[in-house]
């Protein structure tokens, strides 16, 4: 019986790992490759603490196992060696696991940097959000400037409004002004690896560039209230032209008098 | 199969709508008292966003429209995202609660005039219990079922027509273009004595007019309500909006506008202004556009105002 335990110990780090393996093949792992510029980074931190935690997990689950395994088999008679206050072991398991959290917080320095620092943003969107992007309780509003102008942090008129649907240029940076109009919220799109919280009261860039156009899942992942669940939108890639036509389009819709339209039957 | 689309519209309502909405489209959810403003109850069968003409029902046009949409300003989000025929299985299934809460209203007002536990009670001063109780047996057997097809027959005809071309409201004139003197056009009109507005909306559109402090009899009961300003079919307190904070329930676009002015607003105190000429209302669709943009309240001046062409004269030359 003693020995179960030594084994019992033994086996969770070897379930860990196997699942690790065959995670990926049975898509227990991430919805996708990210598909995002940062998003390589993020995944790369994500990768470089993954092994360290899991190095550290098996060699502590063996080290127990091993501790439990001497103490089952010991001869009778063979007296036990007590560890408590060695001032050595103290010293060593405070500054390895000390310097490997001061080289994770520098590793990641950089990208937290690109993701989180204006300054650090790409010039090109520093100064061109192209849309607004405010969340509510239960949806996302979305407000573009009028074509050909610039996006301003209140409405002007001419702006375009649409919900739950976000247009984005594919393949060049992009920056979104995030919002919120009531409670905490965060735009989180998991094939991005993009997520920001909405804090009331203050206007947050966001910026991306996505690798590929299509369809991308935006959900809110902030707890904010009843209907959180509901609060599921789309962002849509599209090549610039693609931008500009669909802004093109809304702009028509949103002026629409109810008469244009047999009008533009008749001139055809 | 008949009727399959209001079962599969009945799941999806139950998951999605009846938190709020209540399984029998009372607006009494559970989640409904932490609302305001309270979410709709369907059994009067009015909605208030419509593009169809005063007097008509609600299309499926606009009801899909809100289902997509959302109402800004108010707690209904948008299912955009739901596929079209989920969408129009769940307009099915309004449509049917909305019908049947009408329904049996009617038929209830239909029994309440003779046989309502008040009716009875000031019957009995100077009739027979037995007296009633046979009269009702014979109105049960004889008339009801007579008045149970016409009240059937009304609702038909009213909400297929709700979707015929002759509900919808087109605009005889297309949009005037938006412009100072459009705009100007507007106000003047929205202050004038035949539109009256600002009784309700206030000078500058605030929302704050004189009727939004007096006291409204309820029309049905003629009990005066508790608090004073506008009440809407529902019993709820329905103030008028304030112009100035850019946020439109029924749509944003001109048309929507223009269908809140020429149809009012259904079940809320916002008359219908039908009879007037389209092209006065597209000027008040190109004010009200406009209000929230004003640099001071009640900025855009009136021909008649002595302030008015100071504004004028400082505009143009702030431009160049």
């Amino acid at each position: 019986m003693k020995k179960f335990w030594a084994l019992f110990f033994w086996f969770w780090p070897l379930v860990a790992l196997y699942v690790c393996l065959i995670a990926p093949g049975n898509n227990w792992w991430f919805p996708s490759k990210p598909l995002s510029t940062m998003g390589h980074q993020i995944d790369g931190l994500f990768y470089l603490i993954l092994i360290i935690v899991t190095v550290t997990f098996v060699g502590t689950e063996f080290a127990l196992g091993y501790a439990l395994w001497m103490g089952a088999t010991k001869e009778p008679g063979r007296r036990a060696w007590f560890s408590h206050g060695s001032h050595k072991l103290e010293v060593v398991w405070t500054i390895v696991p000390a310097f490997v959290l001061v080289f994770i917080s520098l590793t990641q320095l950089d990208v937290l940097a690109d993701i989180r620092v204006l300054a650090r943003f790409p010039e090109s969107v520093k100064e061109a959000p192209v849309a607004e992007v405010m969340a509510r309780q239960f949806e996302w509003r979305i407000r573009y400037p009028k074509p050909g102008t610039e996006l301003m942090t209140s409405p002007q008129p001419g702006d375009l409004y649409f919900v739950n649907e976000v247009h984005v240029p594919a393949t060049v940076p992009t920056m979104i002004n995030l919002r919120t109009q009531d409670v905490q919220h965060a735009f989180f799109v998991p094939r991005l690896r993009v997520k920001q919280d909405a804090v009331p009261g203050l206007i947050i860039p966001v910026w991306f560039e996505i690798e590929e156009a299509g369809e991308y899942e935006l959900l809110c992942a902030e707890l904010c209230g009843w209907g959180h669940y509901k609060m599921k939108a789309r962002i849509i890639a599209d090549s610039p032209e693609g931008v500009s036509a669909y802004l093109t389009r809304l702009e028509r819709e949103q002026n629409e008098d109810g008469v244009q339209e047999a009008e533009t039957a008749s001139v055809k | 199969m008949v009727g399959a689309v209001i079962q599969s519209g009945r799941v999806l309502y139950m998951r999605h709508c009846s938190h709020c909405h209540g399984t029998a489209g009372d607006g009494n959810g559970p989640t409904a008292q932490y609302l305001y403003p309270r979410p709709r109850d369907y059994r009067h069968g009015v909605f208030k966003f419509t593009s169809t003409n005063d007097m008509s029902k609600v299309s499926r046009e606009d009801l899909l429209r809100v289902l997509r949409y959302g109402i800004p300003g108010t707690y209904m989000p948008s299912f955009l995202l739901m596929k079209d025929e989920e969408l129009t299985a769940i307009v099915e299934y309004v449509r049917f609660l909305s019908m049947r809460g009408e329904f049996e209203r009617k038929l209830v007002n239909e029994l309440a005039s003779d046989y309502s536990e008040e009716a009875v009670e000031s019957r009995l001063k100077d009739e027979q219990r037995a007296d009633i109780v046979g009269e009702l047996a014979k109105f049960l057997a004889e008339d009801v079922p007579g008045v149970v097809d016409g009240i059937g027959a009304e609702l038909e005809e009213s909400w297929v027509a709700a979707d015929s071309d002759e509900a919808k409201i087109v605009p005889s004139v297309p949009r005037v273009p938006d412009s100072e003197e459009s705009r100007r056009r507007g106000r003047e009109l929205y202050l004038s004595k035949t539109l009256n507005c600002a009784d309700c909306h206030g000078i500058d559109g605030a929302g704050n007019g004189p009727q939004t402090v007096a006291f409204e009899k309820n029309p049905i009961t003629n009990v005066p309500y508790d608090e004073p300003g506008l009440h809407d079919v529902w019993d709820n307190l329905n103030q008028p909006r304030n112009l100035h904070t850019g946020i439109f329930r029924g749509g944003r676009r001109p048309i929507d506008l223009f269908c809140r002015i020429h149809a009012g607003i259904k079940g809320s105190r916002m008359p219908s202004f039908k009879n007037t000429p389209h092209e006065d209302i597209w000027h008040i669709v190109n004010y009200v556009l406009s209000i929230p943009f004003e640099p001071e309240p009640g900025a855009t001046g009136v021909a008649s105002a002595p302030a008015a062409p100071a504004t004028e004269a400082a505009a143009p030359a702030a431009g160049e």
